[in-house]
């Protein structure tokens, strides 16, 4: 019998599931939005670039709280091993595109909207964790 | 760090899953712990501890500890 209780679907975690997703695909479209507005002053490119990153913020919470209420302790590191993993992933393919489209190699609305491949580096990044661990025991 | 788990498990003819089950938490937890990938926290190490009736320190032990007794 397994004694790791993941988080668990009450209401209130499926609503904060629910938030966190749309505020993912939300904030960054938002923000894309504001700059490209008609009017682009130099407020509403900051008021951007604080919608971008709140609506980034709550998946990023909320996957990590998932993970850390994981009750079995080699799981929760599993967990954990793969949320850096998944993260670290993110972060370097947003720098290699942010590069790509400071070099004009690509066009500035390429690889948008951002949250299929965060979601995507996140579920790589567990996936590959679990995998690998499984692999060597 | 190194471990005696798997010499106390066998003794009493226990499986990784009954082991497991007796201090709440996964078979891989344990087969992780048993196979040294993992060192369990300390209230796990004591769980494990006070189910085989044995002080901490000789079932969890140090390298330079290869006889299973804690150095002075």
């Amino acid at each position: 019998m397994s004694k790791s209780y993941p988080i668990k679907a009450t209401p209130r975690v499926l609503f904060w599931l629910l938030f966190s997703s749309a505020a993912l695909a939300a904030g960054p479209l938002t923000a894309l939005k504001l700059i490209h507005s008609e009017r682009p002053e130099a407020w509403i490119g900051w008021l951007a670039v604080v919608i971008a990153v709140l609506g980034v913020l709550p998946i990023l919470v909320f996957v990590a709280v998932a993970i850390l209420r994981l009750t079995d302790e080699w799981h929760r590191h599993v967990g954990l091993v793969g949320y850096a993993a998944g993260l670290s992933g993110a972060i370097v393919f947003f720098v290699a595109v942010d590069m790509l489209k400071s070099a004009r190699l690509i066009e500035p609305w390429s690889l948008t909207p951002v949250w299929p491949w965060l979601f995507g580096w996140l579920a790589a990044g567990l996936l590959g964790s679990a995998l690998w661990h499984k692999r060597q025991s | 760090m190194k471990n005696r788990l798997k010499v106390l498990r066998a003794e009493r003819n226990w499986s990784q899953a009954e082991l497991a089950d007796r201090v709440g938490v996964s078979r891989q937890a344990i087969n992780a712990v048993e196979t040294e990938r993992f060192d369990p926290s300390l209230p796990l190490a004591m769980k494990l501890a006070r189910l085989f009736g044995a002080p901490v320190e000789t079932i969890f032990f140090l390298e330079d500890d290869a006889d299973g007794l804690p150095h002075a």
